[in-house]
């Protein structure tokens, strides 16, 4: 089954990128696709916990959630965590480093990139 | 086989910190065959007198281990910028010869 590879840079709440990413990611998983996400800058923050639902707001902790389970495997730039003092995070997302971007690329066999 | 990779700089030195991190992920990703092409408002990221705080130990890495960062010569001209204004260790190619790079990569990483 093809794997695809979405290096995301945005964070919630201030463009449409991570509902593109989410909706990109959904998709591939409909399909029986492997997706693997690699949370990078301001990306690390969509998958912060204890996001407010606001009624007409997509959630976007919610939604990483629901990829995590559906089968999207997420990983998180630790770096950009600690710089931006993101300490919680969902269940199922995991710390990694640039050396997991190497990984992502060789692992994928579409690497889009959304900023 | 390894992929081929390149790096590809848009974004200014100033605002944002997008080409330093491209060139930190163009070293993690260095063990493949990595390409860094700087085009856009990127190419001010190579000015001799930029601030290089904050990757200049990422290009000093790439250029010991023989990774090409090429710069974009249409982008360049078109800011009234010569390759006597660049730093040393970057080499500036004509657009056509970008376009190749990208073209032949298996994976492309926008910054």
């Amino acid at each position: 089954m093809p794997t695809i590879g979405l290096l995301f840079f945005s964070g919630p709440y201030q463009s449409e990128s991570p509902e593109t990413t989410i909706e990109l990611a959904k998709a591939a998983l409909e399909k029986g696709m492997n997706v693997k996400i690699f949370c990078y800058m301001d990306a690390v923050n969509c998958v912060k916990t204890g996001q407010k639902k606001v009624p007409g707001v997509i959630n976007i902790e919610e939604q990483f959630r629901e990829l995590i389970t559906k089968g999207a495997e997420v990983r998180l730039c630790t770096l950009c965590m600690l710089v931006r003092g993101t300490k919680d995070f969902i269940e199922g997302a995991r710390r990694a480093g640039t050396p997991d971007v190497a990984d992502l690329v060789e692992e994928s066999d579409r690497v889009l990139v959304i900023s | 086989m390894s992929k081929k990779i390149v790096v590809i700089l848009r974004k200014p030195p100033h605002g944002s910190l997008y080409p330093a991190e491209g060139l930190r992920v163009a070293v993690a990703v260095s063990a493949s065959e990595t390409k860094v092409v700087s085009i856009e408002d990127s190419v001010y990221a190579f000015l001799k007198e930029t601030d290089m705080t904050l990757y200049k130990h990422h290009l000093d890495f790439l250029k010991e281990t023989e990774i090409p960062v090429f710069i974009d010569k249409d982008s360049l001209e078109t800011r009234g910028l010569t390759p006597e204004n660049l730093v040393d260790g970057v080499t500036v190619e004509e657009h056509s010869e970008i376009l190749n790079t990208i073209a032949e990569a298996d994976a492309t990483l926008t910054f």
